[in-house]
């Protein structure tokens, strides 16, 4: 859904924190340049302290860059009339504790000169789209985060933006609240809305982000679509239906006679998002960029790269007991569509054994990473 | 900027602090009149009344201002929630007047019910059946009134040299009234009393043309030395009043309200100095009024005998059928009053304070508005000056910022005494003025002159005191204050509070961080 119009562009943005006296004390972006077009969903992936979070609040003016130029919609992000097309979701809850759900929409939307009776229709329907129909009239300093994540969302969708900043959606969230979310935003961007995730969870941005931006020390170690950078540029694959034996070895030997190499295998390479990105860290961090927030140690690194290196089939077998008897089994009965869903899905690409489509999770890729998330939890400190 | 505005409100009211605020504002009002111990007149009590409830309510307003005025911003900033009012469509200058107004909203919101309380309290206790006539009455014309005031004209004290100068010379001739050139006479007219004086002292003009020819600092001293002491003689001949002297004060009505001023008593209002400070005992006055004309008071003796205390304010009521202010031929609205100290000891009458005719003008209850529409200007200052910190400084320092400019600008006694005193190096008690003023001592008048005259655009108005002593404060007065309050200094501290805070980045790792 992405056109050629230019929704965000970054021109050497350079963010440098000072101490009071003026002295630098943190180079939190460092030259960065990137475009986002309109229908994009273009993700901001990196460790803590890797810039992405500066990055979000340079674009939406709450942070001033010290040098570079960047424009949302051909304006400054300061812009008065433009944020009137930006949704914004923080990273925390940033919301007045003493309203309820529908004063804390009505409030917001009253920042977007939004007509009464347009501001409680959306905010019926906002309320319910997010599940906090039942708590409407509670004080949001009652919520759970992830309660408070909901509201933050539905505020952040009042003005229908044209341009949606989402900053760790997921965080928080139960599991379906996670699925719901990803949804919604394939369904933004399929009506032309532009997203931005950032997010530690790489799930989250490969489900749904059609470009990503990898950051780490303030820098940009990667950009590109999803598939060109999960590609694995060593190895060709070719997808087919089930091939006879005879075809198999008559392809082979094909393969074999072109490329003088005895080295080729009918798999799937098995490069993901996980191991590509814990790589660009890595790499990083072996040529010692530098970071104003966390870094990764050796440890992390090792065993990150052990993690992508397992075996298909243990994973798969892995990934059988555990759909069985694992904890999404027993969610089920409580919210039935979607978990059939994902089962399906999931029994679905296991017994086909190819790639499930992008809107869907794979299930395989998603235990994956799941465990991925896990460990880089661990890694972020998430 | 009104949803933000509300929500200020909302804040306030949701979080208790209008609850908390009430309730101490009901402990004012109706708490604080049962710890007064007054006179035991009505008067007395009902002014005790005014000047303490209406004082503490603007005291306590204008913490919970300041308070409010800090928070609501510094607080939004620091909790972060503010990044999520920055990112919608509304310009920063507009979210902070929203601010503003909503604490704008919550005082007034407070101080009419405590306005109409308070009115409500005193007339009830003016007409309680307690109360006997004549008390009644003294209240009804003294303190629930609106009594505008005439005053005497601020005689001026300057000395310009080079015209005292040419005065001594035209003096020295010694024409008659009638040889006197267009010019000369034009230059009589406009000296100045020390300047007169100093014409009666021939060696001003001998050390006049010996400075000109050698400038020496003895010369200069000994002129300044001169002129010194004939602004005393000037200021001493117009506050004093000797034994046995008479002084006569002469005040104009304009003649187009004698008939109106005619239909009530008028009061004199006059405050008094004992001559000799360490004898603060009651003193023998005699007062007169109208000597000479068909309006004559006391109408039935030569004189008003009085015996009362020195320092405070006395209301002398004036009464006549008819009225006391001439109201024939020339001497129409010339009020002609004479004082005779019959004491052992001078009297002065300090000519900041008085004194002066007061008229009835109008009702207490329009009176109590215009004072709490000033007293609502100096909150909304207050509440100006805490959205001004905390636009660039966090919470707590916002606050002690925010106090310490209170302070500082109501605290001006130091900064009058250096203006008076020519400078901070002190004065030579001997001689009762400055031997050197040197380039700080100029610096530092320089500054209090100009921090008073801030102040006094701001604080230089008592809307307690007038309504305690049932004084008017004019719409001319309100539109001074609201110009000089709100739009001067208001607008001053807004621009820069607003100018900072779109200044501001919203989402700094940590408050010390600086700006770019």
């Amino acid at each position: 859904m992405s056109s050629n119009e230019t929704v965000i562009s970054a021109q050497g943005l350079t963010k440098v924190f000072k101490d009071f006296w003026g002295r630098p004390k943190a180079r939190a972006v460092d030259g960065i340049d990137f475009e986002v077009r309109r229908g994009e969903v273009f993700g901001l992936l990196g460790p803590n302290g890797s810039g992405k979070s500066t990055t979000v609040k340079i674009l939406l003016g709450l942070l001033y860059p010290t040098r570079g130029r960047i424009t949302v919609f051909d304006h400054s992000p300061r812009h008065v009339q433009t944020k009137a097309r930006i949704g914004y979701l923080p990273e925390e809850s940033y919301l007045y504790r003493y309203l309820d759900s529908d004063e804390t929409i009505d409030f917001f939307g009253s920042l977007f000169h939004i007509d009464s009776k347009e501001r409680r229709d959306r905010a019926e329907q906002l309320i319910e789209m997010v599940g906090l129909g039942n708590a409407r009239r509670r004080h949001v300093g009652e919520f759970s985060k992830g309660m408070q994540r909901r509201i933050g969302l539905a505020q952040a969708l009042i003005n229908d933006p044209d341009l949606i900043v989402l900053d760790e959606p997921t965080s928080g969230l139960d599991p379906i609240g996670c699925r719901e979310i990803k949804d919604l935003i394939l369904t933004l961007a399929e009506r032309g809305k532009t997203v931005i995730l950032s997010s530690h969870l790489l799930a989250d941005v490969e489900d749904v982000c059609d470009r990503a931006m990898i950051l780490y020390g303030g820098r940009v170690q990667a950009m590109g679509t999803i598939s060109e950078l999960l590609a694995n540029r060593d190895a060709t694959r070719i997808t087919a239906p089930t091939l006879s034996r005879e075809t198999m070895e008559r392809v082979l030997s094909l393969i074999r006679d072109d490329t003088g190499s005895e080295e080729v295998r009918v798999d799937n390479p098995t490069q993901n998002l996980e191991s590509l990105f814990l790589n660009i860290v890595e790499q990083a961090r072996r040529k010692e960029s530098e970071t104003s927030g966390a870094t990764s140690g050796h440890r992390v690194a090792d065993y990150l790269r052990g993690g992508a290196q397992g075996d298909r089939a243990d994973r798969v077998l892995d990934h059988l007991t555990r759909a069985a008897d694992g904890p999404t089994a027993g969610q089920v009965p409580e919210v039935a569509t979607p978990a059939e869903t994902v089962a399906h899905d999931k029994l679905a690409g296991l017994a086909k054994a190819e790639p499930a489509p992008k809107t869907k999770v794979a299930p395989e890729k998603a235990d994956n990473l799941d465990r991925a998330n896990e460990k880089l939890g661990g890694l972020l400190g998430d | 900027m009104w949803p933000v505005a509300k929500q200020t409100l909302k804040a306030a009211i949701r979080y208790r602090f209008v609850v908390a605020l009430g309730l101490a504002l009901l402990v004012i009002v109706f708490g604080v009149p049962l710890l007064l111990k007054s006179d035991g007149t009505a008067k007395g009590m009902v002014q005790l009344v005014l000047t303490y409830t209406l004082g503490a309510t603007t005291a306590l307003l204008g913490i919970a201002s300041l308070w409010m005025g800090c928070g609501t911003l510094a607080r939004e900033i620091e909790d972060n929630v503010m990044q999520m009012v920055a990112v919608k469509p509304v310009a920063r200058w507009r979210v902070w007047l929203g601010k503003w107004l909503g604490i704008m909203l919550l005082n007034a919101a407070l101080l009419v019910p405590t306005g109409l309380a308070i009115f409500l309290l005193i007339n009830a206790r003016a007409n309680s059946s307690d109360l006997n006539p004549s008390q009644k009455a003294k209240l009804q014309d003294e303190v629930l009134v609106s009594r505008s005031s005439i005053v005497l004209p601020k005689p001026d004290f300057t000395i310009d040299r080079a015209r005292a100068y040419a005065y001594s010379k035209l003096v020295e001739q010694g024409k008659s009234d009638n040889q006197y050139t267009d010019t000369e006479q034009k230059l009589r007219m406009s000296v100045t009393q020390p300047e007169h004086v100093l014409s009666l002292r021939p060696q001003y003009t001998e050390l006049i043309e010996q400075a000109e020819k050698n400038p020496s600092s003895e010369v200069i001293e000994q002129l300044k030395e001169l002129e010194h002491q004939a602004v005393q003689l000037s200021r001493g001949s117009r506050e004093i009043v000797l034994p046995g002297q008479l002084k006569t004060w002469v005040f104009e009505i304009d003649p187009d309200k004698v008939d109106r001023i005619n239909e009530k008593p008028i009061y004199l209002r006059f405050k008094f100095n004992a001559g000799d400070e360490y004898d603060p005992k009651s003193h023998l006055c005699l007062w007169s009024v109208g000597a000479g004309t068909g309006k004559r008071w006391p109408p039935d003796r030569e004189f008003e005998e009085m015996t009362i205390g020195s320092s405070v304010f006395h209301d002398l009521k004036l009464e006549l059928d008819g009225g006391v202010v001439p109201d024939q031929g020339d001497n129409r609205g010339l009020v002609v009053v004479n004082f005779a100290n019959n004491n052992d000891k001078p009297i002065v009458f300090p000519l900041d304070d008085g004194p002066m005719i007061l008229y009835h003008d109008g009702g207490f209850g329009m009176n109590l508005v215009r004072g709490l529409m000033i007293i609502f200007f100096w909150l909304g200052l207050i509440s100006a000056i805490g959205l001004m910190s905390s636009s660039f400084l966090s919470f707590p320092v916002a606050t002690f910022m925010s106090l310490g400019i209170l302070l500082i600008s109501a605290s001006t006694g130091t900064l009058e005494q250096i203006v008076e005193e020519d400078g901070i190096t002190g004065i030579n008690h001997e001689t009762g003025r400055k031997d050197e003023s040197s380039a700080l001592d100029k610096v530092a008048i320089l500054f209090s002159k100009g921090v008073l005259s801030i102040t006094d655009l701001v604080w230089g108005y008592s809307p307690v005191d007038h309504l305690s002593s049932g004084r008017t404060i004019t719409w001319a007065t309100l539109g001074m204050a609201f110009t000089g309050i709100i739009l001067l200094m208001g607008g001053l501290v807004s621009a820069f509070g607003a100018f900072m805070f779109q200044r501001r980045e919203l989402a700094l790792p940590n408050p010390t961080a600086s700006m770019n």
